[in-house]
């Protein structure tokens, strides 16, 4: 599995980025569970496309959290980071936290993502929105539950262990702070947000687990009804993290719709 | 030596299933307020302020009110209120406000407001805590916990301005931007009402605590003997780096305390509602108790990977009362254990809490009776006899 990791320091602040592949930018923007590691997804995505994995900042080994008070704050913060990798334009992906920051970003900069992917995405509220529970409360096996469409398995025992080691502690503490700073009230959203998709141009494809208990499909819904020509599909037996969770399926929906 | 009795206010009517930790894995914020009948609470808040009230006539030198939220461990969301009522019905006592949770409220401002009110209508009996609240009450509020520490560092700084500083004057913070600071009235104690820290544990804190340009006494809370000795031991260490000596008045120790005739007696009349106390009204959710970023990350981890020394549901009673959490006994007992405490650590502030828990009215009465007159002497002259010179200061 080659990829690199190093830090890039973006105006006084170390941000950690793995990338590997060739190809076509593609910029991937991780959930609050800090996915900060080259899991096969990302392996099967850099057979076609240069992929960039960054931390968000306050995340993993990325410094930068006294910079970001809001979710604008991180599009200024993507926005720097694509200037420094030299990216007029990418392909953008995210994830949930990672899904609610594209979604964001395309809607400030429409001219810097070529094409946009959003799986699973926090982001949106409008009265009556299905009530998403709460992870700042959660101990790790009700996130299981929450995150995983099978939570007994092996893999989501891997990802969120019962006994963590001391530097798992150490990410999973900091995911929560640094996912706090922007998602705890408004609880994982931007009230304007939703109101403002018009200006999301770009392809878009929304990519949702069809038993996600954290974010259902009515968010994927909003987001497909906001955003005009895009597409929803969905990942069978999957939960929130469809690229953890069902890896293939997922590369395979995102990585055929960013080469159409 | 200066002993404030400390009150909580609970509210002790919970299910007669409360024990079931699966049904009720908490008594706070997530714990319905179904639960809680009104008429019962006429009942409670008047007698808890008549135990507060009594606390002078026994010769307590203050009486303590306190902030939480959405609870059964103390109803007492809005502290000031409480005070306001004492200001009222004493006359000598310290009214000591353990305190108002600065990064909870909208504005600090209110706080300066408040306090200075009440320093006003008690003719400057007000002590002010300043706490950053538990962090479950970042879960009530749905205050930013990652702004909690931030938070409470301007509040604090600008409340101590409001105070001193003539008005009008501006500041502008992070978190608070005032055009006008300006407050009416003034606190009438100068330079403003004294202002203590009562924290659950942080070495942080109380090294802030210690520092010369604050010199705030510090007050542990529910902790064992060892771990209060380690941090006050920081504080003195603190003192010593900065060329000062730290006055026991900058160390209290809160802890709940019965004492009886005999200590097999105390234990059986005492324990069954310090187990309450622990084992329902401090009966937390982790995640909930640490917010994310509600600890520096150091003590986050420190915090995540030690909690099982704090996880008081696992501790008996017995257990409890020989690690120093709490302290039940003969007169005798409670005596020797609290001045042995009080020389080996070196605090002069005590803060027992006498109504602990589910405690009925009579038995709080026969502890705050006994403690006064048995306990609290022996105290005195234990502490006069410890430092001679502040002999007539206390």
């Amino acid at each position: 599995m080659a990829y690199k990791e190093e830090f890039i320091d973006l105006h006084g602040s170390k941000i950690q980025l793995l990338s590997g592949g060739a190809g076509e930018p593609l910029l991937y923007l991780h959930s609050a569970g800090g996915e900060i590691a080259w899991l096969p997804f990302f392996e099967m995505l850099s057979r076609d496309f240069k992929v960039y994995l960054p931390a968000h900042p306050g995340f993993a080994k990325s410094q930068g959290l006294d910079k970001i008070d809001t979710i604008h704050d991180l599009v200024f913060h993507y926005t720097d980071l694509m200037d420094a990798l030299g990216l007029k334009t990418a392909l953008v992906a995210g994830l949930s936290l990672g899904g609610w920051t594209a979604a964001e970003l395309a809607v400030h900069h429409p001219e810097r993502i070529r094409k946009l992917v959003l799986i699973d995405a926090v982001g949106l509220y409008w009265n009556g929105a299905p009530r998403m529970p709460d992870i700042f409360a959660a101990s790790g096996p009700q996130t299981r539950e929450i995150v995983f469409f099978d939570p007994n398995s092996e893999l989501a025992k891997t990802v969120i262990p019962d006994n963590p080691t001391t530097e798992q502690l150490e990410m999973v503490l900091k995911a929560r702070e640094a996912t706090a700073r922007v998602g705890w009230n408004p609880y994982l959203y931007d009230p304007r947000l939703l109101e403002r998709l018009y200006r999301i141009t770009m392809p878009t494809l929304l990519v949702w687990g069809d038993s996600d208990r954290l974010v259902s499909i009515e968010y994927g819904k909003a987001y497909q009804k906001g955003i005009k020509g895009s597409r929803l599909v969905t990942i069978e037996k999957c939960g929130h993290a469809p690229p953890i969770e069902r890896p293939e399926p997922t590369a395979k929906a995102v990585g055929e719709f960013f080469k159409q | 030596m200066q002993c404030h009795l400390f009150h909580l206010m609970p509210y002790p009517h919970l299910p007669p299933d409360f024990d079931d930790m699966k049904k009720y894995p908490t008594s706070w914020v997530i714990f319905s307020n179904k639960h809680y009948d009104p008429v019962k609470g006429v009942e409670l808040y008047n007698r808890y302020l008549d135990e507060l009230e009594y606390g002078e006539e026994l010769g307590f030198d203050g009486v303590c009110v306190n902030e939480h939220h959405q609870n059964a461990y103390g109803t007492m969301p809005a502290p000031n209120v409480m005070a306001a009522a004492l200001t009222r019905r004493t006359k000598r006592v310290k009214i000591l406000v353990l305190g108002n949770g600065l990064p909870l409220r909208d504005h600090p401002l209110r706080v300066a407001e408040e306090i200075a009110m009440l320093d006003v209508m008690s003719g400057g009996r007000i002590v002010s805590g300043f706490v950053r609240g538990v962090g479950v009450e970042y879960f009530s509020m749905g205050l930013n916990p990652t702004y909690s520490r931030e938070r409470f560092a301007e509040a604090h700084d600008l409340i101590i301005r409001a105070w001193t500083e003539p008005g009008p004057f501006d500041f502008e913070g992070k978190h608070y931007r005032v055009r006008y600071v300006n407050i009416w009235p003034r606190p009438l104690q100068k330079p403003h009402p004294p202002i203590w820290i009562p924290s659950f544990g942080s070495r942080d804190t109380g090294v802030w605590c210690a520092h010369p340009s604050r010199k705030y006494p510090f007050l542990s809370t529910y902790l064992p003997d060892k771990t209060v000795k380690t941090l006050f031991d920081a504080c003195f260490e603190t003192a010593r780096e900065h060329n000062y000596e730290l006055s026991p008045y900058q160390l209290g120790r809160l802890m709940p305390i019965y004492v009886a005739e005999t200590d097999e007696q105390a234990r059986r009349e005492g324990n069954q509602h310090i187990a309450w106390l622990f084992h329902r009204g401090l009966r937390y959710i982790f995640e909930m108790l640490f917010p994310p970023g509600y600890l520096s990350p150091s003590a986050s981890l420190f915090m995540a990977k030690s909690y099982h020394e704090v996880d008081w549901t696992k501790l008996s009673v017995d257990q409890m009362n020989e690690a120093g959490y709490c302290v039940v006994g003969s007169v005798d007992t409670v005596r020797r254990r609290l001045a042995n405490s009080m020389k080996e650590m070196g605090w002069g502030i005590l803060l027992p809490l006498l109504q602990i828990g589910d405690m009925p009215a009579d038995r709080t009465l026969k502890n705050m009776k006994l403690f006064a007159s048995e306990v609290l002497p022996y105290l005195r002259a234990e502490f006069n006899n410890l430092h001679p010179a502040m002999a007539k200061s206390a």
